[in-house]
């Protein structure tokens, strides 16, 4: 009986949305720019820049349209009722809040969930008609879809162990005096390995760069894999480099391909399925072959190397795993919403939703605030003094991003304008978070105030 | 002047229009904590910033203030209590916008004293004005003090109160800053603002009185978050004009078309003509109000055609 | 309309306050007063606007929470989600969904009472027949006129055959024609045994159907009592006889005169006019 008076609930605000026209005219207003946007933005003129403005734009429109109407319908949803009293007659029934909160959430989730089905099946087919349009020749086509219509792990190079390495030379610094004065021995561990890393990737003019991957044996296929670098000049002029790459398990055997590079622009280079063909370590081998340059170049200064991509799956599963993960995102939204509805005006109740939604897209900056203790660094000029209110704010900055660390890293667009595989761990990961642990504590204070709430 | 009075009290005793008003002076503020590290851009971008927040929160305050003012007296049946008195349809019309014009006013007012705010804050050399920003953030907590006494004290509504005494406060504290520099010391009236940021304000409010025109004119049918849809594809198609006529290239008539119905958004954009040191001049704004004006009673025309036939 | 012991709603200093933001108190709408609503009985809250019925009838329901005093509806506190099951409410307006259609909302307020499957498509269709809807079952709500959207008010009210029926001014903006039949069907239901709570400003229709009425002022209860004790002004006493002769007439007011020393004001009995509106209307739908 319970099951049924939530599922009348949801139903009815599915039928509301339907016959108030909300859902056609959010779903008309949801095409028009899904079709319109990639239209209206001029690209590169490739299909590859083509593909990743259809995947970047649609996607970030869709969930910027769906966030916004989440928060006006679940605010308004409940707070509208409220003040025109059509939410008396339901709640005389014998109705708990809990069940209308609960029924109202799932009706939302509804809508979402088929505004979501219908924007996939949208960029799904925008991209099978750029490719089906495109000029490019066939091996093109190929290299394109490979690139962004795939979903691809990323493994990155082996790390070495060095720390006996560094244990021995902290030791020796530290026994011969040599130690820089005021350092401790933690001091010089780190520094050594910053230095090491430093080294590792540093690449003089007619040298070489290594690195090994260690290739499972799922990751052995059909599809091409795909190396990332980027590589960054000590020189301001960023002249193109020449070089080679040497691909291949035994030395003997390698895959050569000669590239010409410039510093600064992330590069790709496809590695066919022939030369990885098997599980076991992976040696790609970067070779400068211009000896007579004055730069050095650094390879992969933020990243702990280049990125091999190897294909884990399909792209409509991709997709459809990130659509996923915005459901969460607009279920812990529309749980907001309802919380704010239930208990202020309708225009109030929108607000406070959209801020704490921004509150929630800060959480790299609150973690970067609470990691570093400041809120600013001053280069130059005397240095800050601390406030009591600047570190009472600092507190509270610590707590929030206890709370947001979670929503770090649960954004799947950047992965799908990438061609990266958007995991079921992150679905995992956003469905536990987002969807569950977070909609629930919200869900439990919002009925609980509700509760106590009175409508006269 | 009654409907004007009416509907102006009402707009102002809205929770909403406090908390637009209010988000915008906030967000504006902050500004120079975000640009402070731009590499010597820091003011163009802290002018930047400021000057997109004024549109766009003002588009949404010009939205929903139209619909709450105008399309939700036909929800409420009001409408029908103010047409059974001598009140003709277009008196009536014309005081909603004229109600709503002054609150675009008055938060251009308040929007051009935090832009000013934030210029003059934004960090210079690496030097960060600690103290005006601390001043800044306390000063908007302590401006609402006074209304929650009068709400205390009189029981009247506390938000005419708040926006009252936020708009003295913000004038207030760029009179101050204005004169005390970043050690305190005091200085020449005037010296430490950008006086230059005022025509740019006042640019935009001309810009934001064209959408509150359009706005009034949308809700005679439209609600509230359609209305303020329409602005928003408004205000973007407005800004990319150019690109979509020239994507009309090949049909010229239809380019021609689309020009003359888009809003010439681009040519109220201040943050263009303010790039590399310009200035605003009079002639500017004279040409900006006279195309305002054309554009504005012609969209009022449209909207009090729609409203004159409209039935109840 | 017999008197019974079983109490079905109880309040005993009963009251309520309003406050403001700041916790002052602002209205007292509700003060210190005792109700009683016995089992069967048909009671009338009157009172003028302000008063404190409308908060008295939100107590009740649960939508408003006493600040003090007891409140009791059907044994349990008004909180008590289960104790719902058990009412129907009647607004002052008919606050529906207006995309919906009459059958879908009292499809859906069926659900919330636990009705599934054929017993709610039948005890919807019957109640809409009840109310005199059946032709515009199908019609979304926003297209009702008033007194249509009143009679759904009705049908949903009844929907799950409740013991106590709340109604805000449920004559409000009906013909006499349906006020009557309203009239009527609560008139039927305090036969099978329910009980009804009634505001309303319509005088007559309360001294029509109420057993017992109470009236609020300012929050208090000024009086209460059997409409017909209420109604007795004991000063005065009334005879009803067949028209006498002219002659016969005065020897008797003559008679009354010298007996108390005033003499009788005479006048005709006569209908009440929504009796005389009730015939001629019927009257003119029987002339084919």
């Amino acid at each position: 009986m319970r099951l049924g008076r939530i599922t009348a609930i949801a139903q009815l605000t599915v039928r509301e949305a339907v016959r108030s026209r909300l859902l056609l005219s959010l779903g008309t207003f949801l095409v028009a720019g899904l079709i319109g946007l990639p239209l209206l933005i001029a690209g590169d003129n490739t299909l590859a820049g083509q593909i990743q403005i259809i995947l970047n734009y649609t996607l970030t429109y869709a969930t910027a349209i769906l966030t916004a109407t989440t928060l006006w319908t679940s605010c308004g949803g409940v707070s509208t009722e409220i003040q025109d009293r059509r939410l008396y007659l339901v709640l005389t029934k014998p109705l708990h809040r809990y069940e209308l909160w609960v029924g109202k959430w799932l009706g939302i989730a509804g809508l979402n969930a088929a505004l979501l089905i219908l924007t996939g099946f949208i960029i799904g087919a925008m991209t099978w008609h750029a490719i089906r349009n495109s000029t490019d020749d066939p091996v093109t086509k190929r290299a394109v879809c490979e690139q962004f219509l795939m979903a691809r792990e990323t493994l990155l190079p082996v790390t070495p162990d060095w720390s006996r390495l560094i244990e021995t030379n902290t030791w020796r610094l530290m026994q011969s005096g040599q130690a820089p004065r005021g350092m401790t021995a933690n001091m010089i561990r780190t520094k050594l390995l910053e230095e090491l890393n430093n080294q590792r990737f540093t690449i003089p003019p007619g040298k070489e760069i290594r690195f090994a991957y260690e290739i499972a044996a799922r990751e052995t296929g059909d599809h091409d894999l795909i190396l990332n670098y980027k590589l960054e000049s000590t020189r301001p002029e960023r002249a193109p480099v020449a070089a080679r790459w040497l691909i291949g398990y035994d030395p003997a055997q390698v895959f050569q391909v000669n590239v010409t590079n410039y510093p600064g622009v992330p590069c790709t280079l496809p590695i066919s399925s022939h030369v990885v063909n098997r599980p076991g370590t992976l040696a790609i081998t970067y070779q400068r072959l211009d000896s007579g340059s004055q730069a050095t170049l650094m390879m992969a200064m933020n990243n702990p190397g280049p990125e091999l991509r190897v294909a884990s799956g399909s792209f409509s599963m991709n997709l459809a795993r990130g659509l996923l993960v915005i459901l969460c995102k607009l279920a812990f939204l529309a749980a907001l919403g309802l919380v704010a509805g239930c208990l202020l005006s309708t225009p109030v109740a929108v607000f406070t939703a959209f801020f704490i939604m921004i509150l929630l897209a800060s959480a790299g900056y609150v973690e970067s605030v609470a990691t570093s203790g400041v809120f600013y660094v001053p280069h130059e000029g005397p240095e800050l003094v601390q406030t009591g209110l600047d570190r009472l704010i600092l507190h509270l900055f610590k707590a929030f991003s206890v709370m947001t660390r979670p929503l770090i890293q649960l954004d799947p667009v950047p992965l799908l304008t990438d061609g990266r595989i958007v995991g079921w761990d992150l679905v995992l990961r956003a469905m536990a978070w987002l969807a569950g642990l977070y909609t629930a504590i919200t869900a439990l204070i919002g009925i609980m105030l509700f509760n106590r709430r009175e409508l006269g | 002047m009654a409907l004007t009075g009416l509907a102006l009290s009402e707009l102002f005793r809205q929770p909403a229009t406090l908390l637009l008003i209010l988000t915008n002076v906030v967000c504006t503020i902050l500004v120079p904590l975000a640009v402070s590290h731009q590499l010597g851009q820091q003011t163009h971008l802290a002018v930047d910033s400021s000057l997109a927040f004024e549109f766009v929160f003002g588009l949404i305050l010009a939205g929903y203030a139209a619909c709450s003012t105008l399309h939700n007296e036909y929800l409420s049946g009001t409408i029908l209590t103010i047409f059974s008195k001598p009140v003709g349809r277009l008196m009536f019309f014309l005081a909603k916008f004229s109600a709503l014009a002054v609150l675009i006013v008055f938060f251009v007012f308040c929007a051009s004293a935090a832009s000013l705010l934030a210029e003059r804050l934004t960090p210079r050399n690496f030097e960060f004005d600690t103290l005006g920003m601390r001043l800044l953030g306390v000063s908007l907590f302590v401006a609402l003090i006074p209304a929650a006494i009068v709400n205390f004290r009189t029981r009247r509504s506390f938000v005419p109160y708040s926006l009252f005494f936020c708009a003295l406060m913000l004038a207030g504290l760029v009179l101050i800053l204005s004169t005390f520099d970043l050690e305190g010391h005091r200085v020449a009236f005037g010296s430490m603002i950008n006086w230059s940021l005022v025509p740019a304000c006042l640019l935009e409010g001309i810009a934001l009185l064209l959408l509150a025109a359009i706005a009034i004119s949308l809700s005679v049918r439209l609600a509230a978050p359609a209305t303020v849809a329409i602005l928003l594809v408004l205000l973007f198609a407005g800004l990319v004009s150019d690109h979509l006529t020239g994507l009309l290239a090949a049909v010229p008539q239809a380019g021609f078309v689309v020009k003359m119905i888009l809003p010439d958004i681009q040519g109220f954009w201040p943050a263009d003509k303010l790039a590399g040191g310009g200035i605003i001049t009079g002639a500017l704004i004279g040409h900006a109000a006279v195309y305002a004006a054309a554009y504005g009673t012609g969209v009022l025309c449209l909207g009090y055609a729609a409203f004159r036939n409209r039935q109840f | 309309m017999g008197e019974t012991t079983d109490l079905v709603i109880e309040a005993r200093k009963l009251t309520k306050i309003f406050q403001d933001f700041w916790g002052r108190p602002k209205v007292c709408a509700v003060n210190e007063i005792d109700l009683e609503v016995r089992r069967g009985e048909l009671f009338g809250l009157l009172g003028p606007n302000g008063s404190g019925k409308s908060t008295t009838i939100k107590m009740i329901l649960g939508l408003l929470h006493p600040t003090t005093g007891l409140l009791t509806v059907l044994g349990q506190s008004p909180r008590n989600v289960a104790v719902k099951s058990k009412i129907g409410f009647m607004p002052e307006e008919s606050y529906l969904y207006k995309y919906l259609t009459a059958a879908e909302i009292l499809d859906f307020y069926a659900s919330l009472y636990g009705l599934s499957g054929n017993r709610k498509k039948e005890r919807v269709s019957a109640l809409i027949a009840q109310v005199g809807l059946d032709a515009a079952r199908n019609r979304p709500i926003g297209e009702f006129s008033k007194g249509m959207a009143r009679r759904v008010g009705l049908a949903q009210c009844l929907l799950n055959d409740p013991d106590l029926i709340l109604l805000d001014e449920p004559t409000s903006g009906l013909d006499p024609l349906a006020c009557r039949e309203v009239k009527d069907i609560l008139l039927g239901l305090v036969r099978r045994g329910k009980t009804i709570l009634i505001c309303s400003h319509h005088l007559a229709d309360m001294q029509d159907i109420c057993d017992r009425v109470a009236i609020l002022m300012n929050g208090k209860v000024c009086a209460e009592g059997a409409v017909k004790e209420l109604l007795i002004n004991p000063g005065t006493l009334r005879l009803s006889l067949e028209s006498p002769s002219r002659e016969s007439l005065s020897a008797i007011l003559d008679y009354i005169e010298k007996e108390t020393g005033t003499r009788p004001l005479v006048d005709h009995t006569g209908r009440t006019l929504e009796s005389v509106f009730i015939e001629t209307v019927k009257q003119r739908n029987s002339i084919p």
